[in-house]
């Protein structure tokens, strides 16, 4: 076990050949458990530490690679440095939303009424795909790009207009029907 | 007969034709969301998921597509992500759309408007 880890105080000097050390890491900045650096990684409650320390935004990045992951120091540890642990790990993915996204919250949800008018005017064979994508689009693009607020007005909008494209594809298919029958079964 | 009377009223418009191509490209796991990346990527442009809808509705009406419904996954709340497919019969139509651009974008033409 490395006992830089363990002490809660990493430097150049204790991380010797196993790590390279980009700032120090005072005790109880971290909240990681210690890690067996021979095992190369495998600890799984060690890599969902890193994987909750990024959710909550202690670090702001943890890149992983065949010779080792660099964890980016987050503003709870004042930013701006790193660790670079040599050695293989396994992947570490940083699935969270960037910190500094206007608006970003943990407990953002799209909007009730968004949801509503898709269960309302929405074919019922279609309203699962609908919920799905706008739900996918609210999460992964507005709420980062724009904020929770305008987020969730977006979603309405586009449940609005998505309803719309509905409606139109089946009025167009009775127009078209209209038309040729209308005109004597030639269009 | 010209290309133009095959095609006929199952011709394909620019967007019908930039969602036909996405979804190509991404050989079965093309859905709305990934559309709309895909057309961003490429072009620029940013669309709206009722205007994806409202496409591939009539692609599929015309045959150029099929789709199937995926799994429930937990990012999407549960939801499941409605798949497409290209036909082979959208194929041609890409095919048949490009040979008549070709044709008039001929070098005469192209000539005299550069």
């Amino acid at each position: 076990m490395n006992p830089g880890v363990r002490r809660g105080r990493l430097t150049a000097a204790t991380a010797g050949s196993n790590g390279d050390v980009g700032r120090t890491v005072n005790p109880g900045e971290m909240s990681l458990p210690p890690m067996d650096w021979n095992t190369g990684g495998t600890d799984a409650s060690w890599m969902a530490a890193v994987q909750e320390s990024v959710r909550r935004g202690s670090l702001t990045a943890a890149m992983a690679g065949s010779n080792g992951i660099n964890i980016f120091l987050g503003p709870e540890q004042g930013g701006g440095g790193f660790i670079s642990i040599v050695g293989a790990v396994p992947t570490v993915t940083n699935n969270a939303p960037s910190q500094g996204s206007p608006g970003y919250s943990d407990t953002s949800a799209p909007p009730f009424i968004g949801e509503l008018i898709v269960d309302l005017f929405v074919p019922l064979n279609r309203q699962d795909e609908l919920h799905g994508d706008l739900l996918e689009m609210f999460n992964r693009r507005w709420v980062p790009t724009y904020g929770v607020r305008v987020a969730q007005l977006i979603h309405v909008a586009q449940a609005l207009q998505s309803i719309v494209a509905f409606r139109i594809t089946a009025l167009l298919a009775l127009i078209d029907w209209l038309m040729r029958h209308c005109s004597g079964g030639t269009g | 007969m010209t290309l133009g009377v095959v095609l006929g009223r199952h011709g394909l418009g620019e967007f019908e034709r930039h969602v036909l191509l996405a979804i190509g490209h991404q050989g079965g796991q093309a859905y709305a969301v990934s559309i709309i990346d895909e057309i961003h990527r490429r072009t620029g442009k940013r669309v709206s998921l009722g205007a994806v809808y409202a496409t591939v509705d009539r692609l599929a009406k015309k045959g150029f597509v099929s789709s199937e419904l995926g799994e429930p996954t937990p990012e999407r709340g549960g939801k499941r992500k409605r798949f497409y497919r290209i036909e082979a019969r959208g194929e041609r139509a890409l095919s048949q759309t490009r040979e008549l651009d070709q044709q008039m974008w001929a070098p005469a033409i192209v000539g005299a408007l550069i």
